[in-house]
């Protein structure tokens, strides 16, 4: 099972939203990584044909997708960001209702829905009204209905936005165990979100891929370009318009920073280990 | 301020008001137009061309009357004479357009002048006609707290003081005639009202600032009058916009005369009692029209608030303005509370209207607005309250849940679809919209027959056993004696015998029985008389057997207008159908589904016309189910051609098959209008639009009755009726008419869902 993106692109009026992206992706689970108007969105529109691309091809196991139409569509499952849904829907019959647009038969969807609704939380509000249902709740719902009928292909744009701690990463924990025999991809700005679980990561900035490899390929290219820097308080300032800060935590000494640098910054700097948030704020420094 | 730049944003409540305005301004020419008769053609063509003062104009002719009067003196002498000079002609100097003659211009001219000669008459008579009735009244014994009593005495004291001061400008009325005259402009400002009305609250809720307005400092009780000023304001602004574009309209087109001339010189004000000049009448009319725009957007906003959906607040304000436009002229004690009866301008400024109230005349007009004005704050800082309550934005909720099977453990998407579409909102407005029917139904088809049907249905008792010809000739008999017994002739003879005692009082009262039978019978049993000779004469020319018909059933169900609440229910349900999964954002899921898209849209059509075609049998079958029971409709198998009103038929067909062939064309409507909805919702991806684009096809029904001459190619209502098509067809005695009129429609319906296809599946 392949994927393979050659020279996708797409433009809104003057703005160029996506540049000739090329990429092949094979089953386990991808990272999309860029700040807002990266064009991360507009990639996944494009995958699920909710867009169509201005040039290039998308190509599942070498056939184009768009001449394969309904036979892709059974493959694929999408969760859009900020997916609408009916409020005066049940969890329980919402999902019915996307079983019968999957074309699922009856006997698969009376097996799976309880086990989704399971694995998403959702079983105790299964005959809630979505109406009533939180901003978290309705996500795992989404999520849900993206799963459902097994895709090959999941398309997950923000699939932890609005969840709380605990409910991340049961949420990360349970794409990971599904994702084994498929091709998923996640988009997010939540980096700690797929930093485990992504096979590789694909950095985009303004519709061109900045950088692309497995986390451990990126975050090995900072080695030695954090340190922790413990500082006075009244120092923070300064030192935050000269140096790239991650992160501030007090003690009772006084403030230790979390920095980026080619150099030492301060003479008791300590290197410490870097993670993928460090790589991110490395790349995307301007952009957020 | 902010309301207003809130509803700046909205492009498409903009261009909807747009277009409403358009079609108000398109509307208003044709009226004009179309309204006008050849000699008041004539007269405006003239008074444009007119420079001088009308009064002028007419003293010039006086004394060119003189002129002519000397001439022609002078003419008669030269004839006694003819060896001498002959005089020179007179000629009417002109200063206006040559073709028009002098003779018949200023004959228009002076008609279209109302004199206070005629006002004073007017009012002089209404005086003595009400108190004759008074004294009549008092005569009888009625009670001086009478209701009647006290009426007519409010009567002549009101027209005593409209009585004084009356002066005419001495000119004719101009375009005032036609503003009054045009009442399809309340169509527009009402539409506007309900639209702007369900935008109220809806944006903010839409954009999610529900939630932050209510913890705002003013975002309470302040936000609530300043969206109740707001809609005053707007209720103003688009009666200034509508009633303004009206006004130029006539300018353009007629143009106006002073509009400080007194309003009685307008046609159907000549008994107004009230003291008004054109322009406080203006005003008037302005201002009502604004509190009755101000109803429909409090309303819409109510019901929108209430349901926290557009479609359903539409289809609610839709609704009460169908029922009050049904009730518009209704003169009942309910009227009162129509609100639509308050834009009656003439009926309530052309003479003294009052309404009885615990026995005493109250005027009706300021009654009915002080209702209006208490009830608006009610509505308002109702839908505030809710609104502010409901900041969620979930909507009313309906305590009633259909059983689980109902939706779950299905994998029909067909069923899933059908689902969607009656979820509990729309089953509550169906059955409210039922239950309207109902009582419409109740009301129409009462069972009632007109004084000529009951006469007809005793002759055909009376001469059931007759053969057609023997019935002609016995009620040709009849009348022979009737017409013995009703000539002056014998009256006298009889009332001179009478007197000379040659007949005795048991005899002359028996006379006057059979005068007062034959006055009673007369006119109906010509008309059966006609209507059998009519019969002999289709039976000849068709050699089929023809026989006396009751219709009145049959011409009930009939009435040549198409079912509104069975549009309201097409509207109200599919007006989402595709539009609502843009609007939740749903779309792009259900794109990448196996079944989103050609499946999907197959189900959705079907369900369209499946539910299009089950509501026309609804409706119609609720109708047949009334004129089965409450009229005789023993007609089914009889020729079409044995009722009157089909005379001009060319097809030999039956009652039962034109029951059939109508019913069968109202279906077909009924599914056109289905599938233009359908596109619409896809092609526009807006309930809202589409819900107000398809209000259009009503708008010119409505615009047809209320006179305004509608071109019979633009009326689509035509096809929603069936039958009004089908006479047509009849008349001009070939199918091919219908397949014309259809075709144009049937193409537009087919194209918009070719197109709407190639958006949903690409």
């Amino acid at each position: 099972m392949k994927l393979v993106f050659n020279k996708v692109s797409k433009t809104y009026g003057k703005t160029k939203a996506l540049i000739e992206f090329s990429s092949e992706l094979e089953p386990g689970i991808y990272a999309l990584l860029g700040p807002n108007g990266s064009g991360k969105s507009t990639l996944m529109n494009i995958l699920t044909d909710n867009l169509k691309a201005d040039s290039g091809k998308i190509y599942y196991d070498g056939e184009d997708v768009l001449k394969m139409g309904v036979r892709f569509r059974e493959k694929i499952g999408f969760m859009p960001q900020y997916p609408g849904m009916y409020g005066n829907f049940t969890a329980e019959k919402f999902l019915w209702y996307m079983s019968a647009l999957k074309g699922m038969k009856k006997e698969d969807a009376k097996k799976s829905i309880p086990d989704i609704l399971e694995a998403v939380e959702l079983s105790d509000v299964a005959h809630h009204k979505i109406a009533s249902f939180s901003g978290g709740m309705k996500q795992r719902l989404a999520l849900a209905q993206a799963v459902l009928g097994d895709p090959k292909v999941l398309v997950l744009d923000e699939p932890t936005a609005g969840l709380d701690p605990k409910q991340r990463i049961a949420i990360r924990n349970y794409i990971s165990r599904i994702a084994f025999d498929k091709i998923v991809i996640i988009a997010t700005h939540v980096v700690s979100d797929i930093e485990y679980i992504a096979r590789d990561v694909i950095m985009l900035k303004k519709g061109t891929v900045v950088d692309s490899g497995s986390p451990a390929e990126l975050i090995a290219k900072m080695e030695g370009a954090v340190y922790s820097v413990p500082l006075l308080e009244s120092e923070v300032v300064d030192f935050q318009n000269k140096y790239r800060v991650v992160n501030i935590s007090k003690n009772e000494n006084g403030v230790v920073l979390r920095t980026i640098s080619d150099i030492k910054p301060t003479e008791n700097s300590v290197s410490i280990t870097p993670n993928l948030e460090d790589y991110y704020l490395y790349v995307f420094n301007n952009d957020i | 301020m902010n309301e207003l730049n809130k509803l700046r944003n909205e492009k498409i409540v903009l261009l909807l008001l747009a277009v409403l305005l358009l079609v108000n301004i398109a509307f208003t020419v044709h009226f004009l137009l179309s309204s006008v008769g050849e000699d008041e053609q004539l007269l405006y063509a003239a008074n444009r061309i007119v420079s001088e003062d009308p009064l002028a104009v007419g003293t010039r002719y006086s004394e060119f009357e003189k002129q002519a009067q000397d001439y022609e003196e002078a003419y008669d002498n030269w004839k006694m004479d003819p060896e001498s000079l002959p005089p020179e002609p007179v000629v009417f100097p002109h200063s206006y357009d040559e073709s028009l003659d002098d003779y018949d211009f200023l004959s228009i001219y002076y008609q279209a002048i109302v004199t206070a000669e005629e006002r004073n008459d007017a009012i002089k008579d209404l005086i003595a006609s009400s108190e004759k009735q008074l004294r009549n009244y008092l005569r009888a014994g009625y009670d001086t707290n009478n209701y009647s009593v006290r009426r007519l005495q409010s009567y002549i004291a009101v027209y005593h003081v409209a009585d004084r001061n009356v002066e005419s400008t001495g000119s004719p009325v101009f375009g005032w005639n036609e503003f009054f005259s045009y009442d399809g402009v309340v169509l527009f400002t009402s539409g506007a009202g309900i639209l702007l009305g369900c935008c109220l609250f809806f944006l903010e809720r839409r954009a999610g600032m529900s939630g932050i307005l209510r913890v705002s400092r003013n975002g309470r009780g302040r936000l609530a009058v300043r969206k109740m000023c707001f809609a005053v304001i707007c209720a103003f602004v688009l009666n200034v916009l509508f009633l303004g574009s009206t006004l130029i309209c006539i300018a353009v087109v007629k143009s106006f005369s002073s509009p400080f001339a007194a309003l009685w010189q307008v046609n159907g004000f000549l008994k107004t009692p009230y003291g008004l000049n054109i322009l406080e009448a203006v005003l008037i009319r302005f201002l009502l029209s604004s509190l009755v725009t101000l109803f429909f957007i409090f309303l819409a906003a109510f019901a929108e608030t209430l349901t926290c959906r557009t479609i359903p607040a539409i289809a609610t304000a839709l609704t009460v303005f169908c029922a009050e436009y049904a009730l518009y002229e209704s003169d009942s004690f309910f009227a009162v509370f129509n609100a639509l009866s308050i834009l009656r301008f003439k009926d309530y400024f052309g003479q003294w209207k009052d309404i009885s109230l615990l026995s005493y005349a109250l005027p009706a007009l300021p009654f009915m607005c002080l209702f209006f004005i208490l009830l608006l704050p009610f509505v308002m800082l109702t839908a505030t309250l809710w609104s502010k309550r409901n900041a969620q934005g979930k909507g009313i909720q309906l305590h009633f849940r259909l059983p689980r099977a109902w939706h779950i453990g299905d994998t029909s998407l067909f069923k899933h679809e059908m689902r969607k579409v009656f979820d509990n909102t729309h089953i509550l407005l169906l059955i409210a919209l039922l239950i309207v029917n109902i009582i419409f139904d109740l009301s129409l088809y009462n069972g009632s027959l007109t004084f000529y049907d009951q006469r007809k249905q005793m002759y055909m008792e009376e001469y059931a056993a007759l053969s057609l010809e023997e019935a002609e000739e016995t009620t040709a008999l009849r009348l022979e004696q009737y017409g013995y017994i009703l000539s002056e002739d014998t009256i006298k003879q009889k009332s001179v015998e009478y007197l000379s005692e040659i007949i005795t009082r048991d005899e002359y009262e028996q006379y006057l029985k059979d005068v007062a039978e034959a006055e009673s019978h007369q006119n109906s049993l010509t008309a059966y008389n006609a209507e059998l000779k009519y019969l002999i004469d289709k039976k000849e020319e068709t050699g089929i057997q023809t026989e006396p018909v009751m219709d009145r059933g049959f011409s009930t169900i009939f009435k040549n207008e198409f079912d509104i609440l069975l549009f309201i229910a097409v509207v109200l349900l599919f007006s989402n159908i595709c539009a609502r999964e843009y609007e939740t954002k749903f779309r792009s899921i259900q794109r990448c589904c196996a079944k989103g898209r050609n499946e999907l849209f197959r189900r959705k059509i079907l369900l369209t016309l499946l539910c299009a075609g089950i509501f026309t049998v609804c409706s119609f079958g609720i109708d047949l189910i009334y004129v089965f029971r409450n009229y005789d409709m023993l007609l089914l198998s009889k020729p079409l051609f044995c009722s009157m009103r089909f005379a001009s038929t060319s097809y030999n067909v039956s009652f039962g098959a034109y029951l059939l062939i109508v019913f069968g064309l109202r279906v077909f409507g009924t599914l056109l209008l289905g599938i233009n909805v359908f596109s619409l919702s896809e092609l526009t991806r807006s309930s809202l639009v589409t819900a107000f684009g398809s209000t259009a096809l009503l708008i010119l029904c409505l615009l047809r009755k209320m006179t305004v001459p509608v071109p019979s190619w633009l009326d689509l209502s035509q096809i929603l009726s069936g039958d009004l098509l089908w006479e047509a067809s009849m008349k001009q005695g070939s199918v091919v008419y219908i397949v014309i009129y259809i075709l144009p429609i049937l193409l537009v319906s087919i194209a918009g869902l070719f197109f709407a296809r190639r958006k949903f599946v690409n």
